[in-house]
């Protein structure tokens, strides 16, 4: 298995609005899909098996998807709604959220384990809406309208809650963190 | 640390994992065999109930039901667009609403428990799982609150703290020299989820309560004899000052907790009490502040602010007198106001909620023009929502013909509204659930 973290996606290289085949479709997207739910409910196992579930919804109605404008984003809203509804049985945010990931991140050996461990804790203190912003646009690398649309709110609350995100995260690492850079969108 | 938050949620996001198509394709067969079973069991459970059902009902003699029943149900993907329309989720019957005895007061009130919907009762309460559209009950409260609870114009008498549902009532006290009732010690009583068990608060020396508020990790309570702080830790209660405030003469039954500080707004004074430093801060009133006029009567043409909301960036209070949602930037202690939405003077104090993004008025009681008599004509059936991003009132779907709004929760993402339907002078009442939706 490649043990390389992958690159966050810059706004050129998101997931191509055309695809070509459910298969291409479901090996290009299911890496970052599984990642940002790891980031959002703190399981691998857990974000493994909701993507699984969320793409499998896509294969069921493939010719539908295929031709919408965001097939991607529209696995993105399945895959964060069963996350939520997944979270929402188990009848508590925080035994989700609870679980470290950082222990069981095995890349970057030589890295600073010291700052994963530190933003794994970061992120479980945080409320799951701006969890969700964290993981769609930093790391998945949605821009405002696509996040916007993925959680189902208006883009000035996408804006609000990736502020809010961002200085909690400045506040909590105790550090200064990039500003909203990653589209080059204003906040 | 390094400054590359991208970086380091990728390292933290761990190894890439691809899925095979294959394994989705036999993980979508294995869902679509799974929801065809389920659909013959369904089908073979529902045929069951009937001739059971029909066979017990015609076998038992008829009397009170305290089934809590829900008559149909209908369950749909979650709502992702707001806002849009109303979708009907679930029946509740007329027996169980009596059970929970939600009617009036008592519904002025709905919490959201992260997993739940409570519907507040006197002593019983239910719930309401969106996650399946059911129903369901809390146990008993130890106190029935039926024949001595104090009549309570706020606007949030049951408490979510993560961990225990509080429910405050005030007792009454003997009328006073002008006749009007007043409002003795509090009655409380904690309900663990957890354990499923009600537990009773410790006495509450709190005496003309205004409104309560939970701050964090402490509930607050303010009143004409200052401000009370209750910690579920310890089961106590504390002073936290005896002086009340610049509102709190001034109809501040509402108030909001902003993080830092609770923002009180009444008729013609606002201001602000840290509960760190024990101190206020007076604050501009709003503007053009209506006066609530009347004392029990849950509403009158005037009906004044209804409701007091932190949005996370700024205070809003909603004038429902004027149809206007007064803005308070609290640090620099500048109010602003939005347009009227136009719906001037009949709104509901139910029927007024922040959804997270948008402010949603709909439906309420029309009054006669001249008002003060609390007379009520029809329902109003027409809603809007303010966005704070453009300051603009977009109309929203009417409300359902003959449907009274009690009032609403914002449940997750789900914005769900409880309404009454049916002829309460008859007490042929049913409720119903309905969500927003795209």
């Amino acid at each position: 298995m490649d043990t390389t973290a992958p690159t966050p996606l810059t706004g050129s290289e998101r997931v191509p609005v055309v695809v070509a085949g459910f298969d291409e479709f479901c090996r290009s997207l299911s890496p970052r899909l599984v990642g940002a739910l790891v980031l959002q409910t703190g399981d691998r196992g857990r974000a493994e098996d909701v993507a699984q579930d969320a793409l499998a919804r896509a294969w069921t109605r493939w010719d539908e998807v295929a031709a919408m404008t965001n097939p991607s984003g529209w696995v993105f809203t399945v895959a964060f709604n069963l996350a939520k509804s997944g979270r929402r049985r188990q009848g508590s945010e925080s035994r989700a959220n609870l679980r470290s990931i950082a222990g069981r991140a095995t890349v970057g050996a030589d890295a600073d384990v010291a700052d994963r461990l530190a933003l794994d804790r970061a992120l479980r203190q945080m409320p799951h809406r701006q969890r969700a912003v964290i993981a769609l646009r930093y790391y998945a690398g949605f821009n405002v309208a696509e996040t916007a649309q993925i959680m189902g709110c208006a883009e000035g609350t996408v804006k609000s809650l990736t502020s809010g995100a961002l200085q909690r995260l400045r506040s909590l690492l105790g550090v200064d963190l990039p500003g909203d850079t990653t589209k080059g969108e204003a906040l | 640390m390094s400054d590359d938050l991208q970086t380091m949620l990728a390292e933290l996001a761990g190894p890439p994992t691809v899925i095979e198509p294959a394994a989705v394709k036999a993980r979508a067969r294995e869902l679509e065999t799974r929801r065809r079973h389920r659909f013959t069991l369904g089908a073979v459970a529902a045929a069951t109930v009937l001739v059971v059902g029909g066979v017990v009902a015609w076998r038992l003699p008829a009397g009170p039901d305290r089934r809590v029943d829900v008559t149909d149900t209908t369950q749909g993907p979650p709502a992702t667009v707001f806002p849009s329309g109303w979708r009907d989720l679930a029946h509740l019957n007329s027996d169980a609403m009596t059970v929970a005895n939600t009617m009036q007061d008592d519904a002025r009130s709905l919490l959201w428990t992260g997993s739940l919907v409570v519907i507040p009762g006197l002593r019983e309460a239910l719930t309401f799982d969106p996650a399946t559209n059911t129903f369901g009950a809390l146990p008993p409260a130890p106190i029935d609150l039926s024949s001595t609870r104090g009549s309570y114009r706020g606007t949030l008498p049951w408490i979510w703290t993560g961990t225990e549902i509080l429910r405050i009532d005030p007792t009454p006290l003997p009328a006073d020299a002008s006749g009007g009732s007043a409002l003795g010690p509090l009655v409380g009583q904690a309900f663990s989820p957890a354990t499923n068990t009600w537990r009773t608060m410790a006495p509450a020396p709190v005496e003309h309560l205004n409104g309560i508020a939970w701050a964090d990790t402490q509930l607050l309570a303010w009143s004409r004899n200052g401000i009370h702080a209750y910690h579920p830790a310890t089961d106590t209660w504390e002073l936290l000052t005896d002086q009340s405030g610049p509102a709190s003469d001034a109809g501040a039954e509402n108030g909001s907790w902003t993080r830092t500080e609770l923002v009180l707004v009444g008729r013609t004074a606002a201001a602000a009490f840290d509960p760190g430093a024990r101190t206020w801060r007076t604050l501009p009133a709003p503007p053009a502040a209506s006066d609530r006029t009347g004392t029990t009567a849950p509403m009158t043409s005037n009906p004044g602010v209804i409701r007091v909301q932190w949005t996370g960036s700024e205070v809003l209070a909603y004038d429902a007198t004027t149809g206007t949602i007064h803005r308070l930037d609290v640090a620099a202690g500048t109010w602003r106001s939005s347009p009227s939405n136009g719906m001037v003077g009949r709104q509901s104090t139910r029927s007024a909620l922040w959804a997270g993004d948008r402010f949603v008025v709909w439906g309420g009681p029309v009054y006669a023009p001249d008002g003060q008599d609390g007379s009520r004509g029809s329902n109003a059936r027409d809603g809007a929502a303010w966005d704070p991003t453009t300051n603009t009132w977009q109309p929203i779907a009417d409300i359902p013909e003959g449907a009274i709004p009690m009032n609403a929760v914002l449940a997750g993402q789900r914005f769900i509204a409880l309404f009454q339907a049916g002829n309460t002078s008859t007490h042929d009442e049913r409720m119903l659930v309905l969500q927003l939706h795209p």
